[in-house]
């Protein structure tokens, strides 16, 4: 798979491709949003990994790699925290299982913000639902 | 409670800061991304 050879440059048409005639579980839009991340492409990565979400609202890696697309535009424009269709704020826990890895990294994302008192609040909510280092 | 300890300690912004780059930001930037890329390198 061209993307463990990190030639994310010949895997983004193979992704896309493969949705394009059907081939389209979380896991492919997963790496198709992974793959416009690695490609700087923010938009289509923030539009894939929504996607992806949508289709398994429980797939870790979707998550992380949304997380990713925050992270970046909050280096790009500081200041800005995450929007509310964020999926690492939590706000979407009533339709996604939570987990403590997501308040960690809306923590660092609102840190990264600015915003000290918003990410120590996630970072509670990440020891008090479980640890703050696995998954 | 040693959590409350921890979180009042945590106000600190020159503490909080070290948290975010030393801890919390490298979780987030070494988490793994694609997968249907089993083998590791």
């Amino acid at each position: 798979m061209s993307l463990r050879q990190r030639q994310h440059q010949k895997a983004t048409p193979q992704f896309e491709q493969a949705i394009e005639e059907g081939y389209a579980p979380a896991e492919v839009w997963n790496d198709l949003g992974y793959s416009y991340l690695l490609d700087g492409d923010g938009p289509a990565a923030q539009r894939t990994l929504d996607r992806t979400l949508e289709l398994d609202p429980g797939l870790q890696a979707g998550y992380h790699n949304r997380a990713m697309v925050d992270l970046l535009r909050v280096q790009k424009h500081p200041g800005q925290v995450p929007g509310p269709d964020c999926p690492t704020s939590a706000r979407r826990s009533n339709s996604a299982p939570a987990r403590p890895s997501c308040n960690r990294d809306a923590a660092t994302l609102y840190a990264l913000a600015g915003q000290q008192e918003t990410a120590l609040d996630y970072l509670r909510q990440a020891v008090e639902h479980g640890s703050t280092q696995g998954k | 409670m040693k959590a409350d300890y921890v979180f009042e300690r945590l106000h600190d912004k020159a503490l909080f800061k070290e948290l975010v780059n030393k801890l919390l930001l490298p979780r987030l930037l070494g988490q793994p991304c694609g997968l249907l890329d089993p083998v590791k390198d």
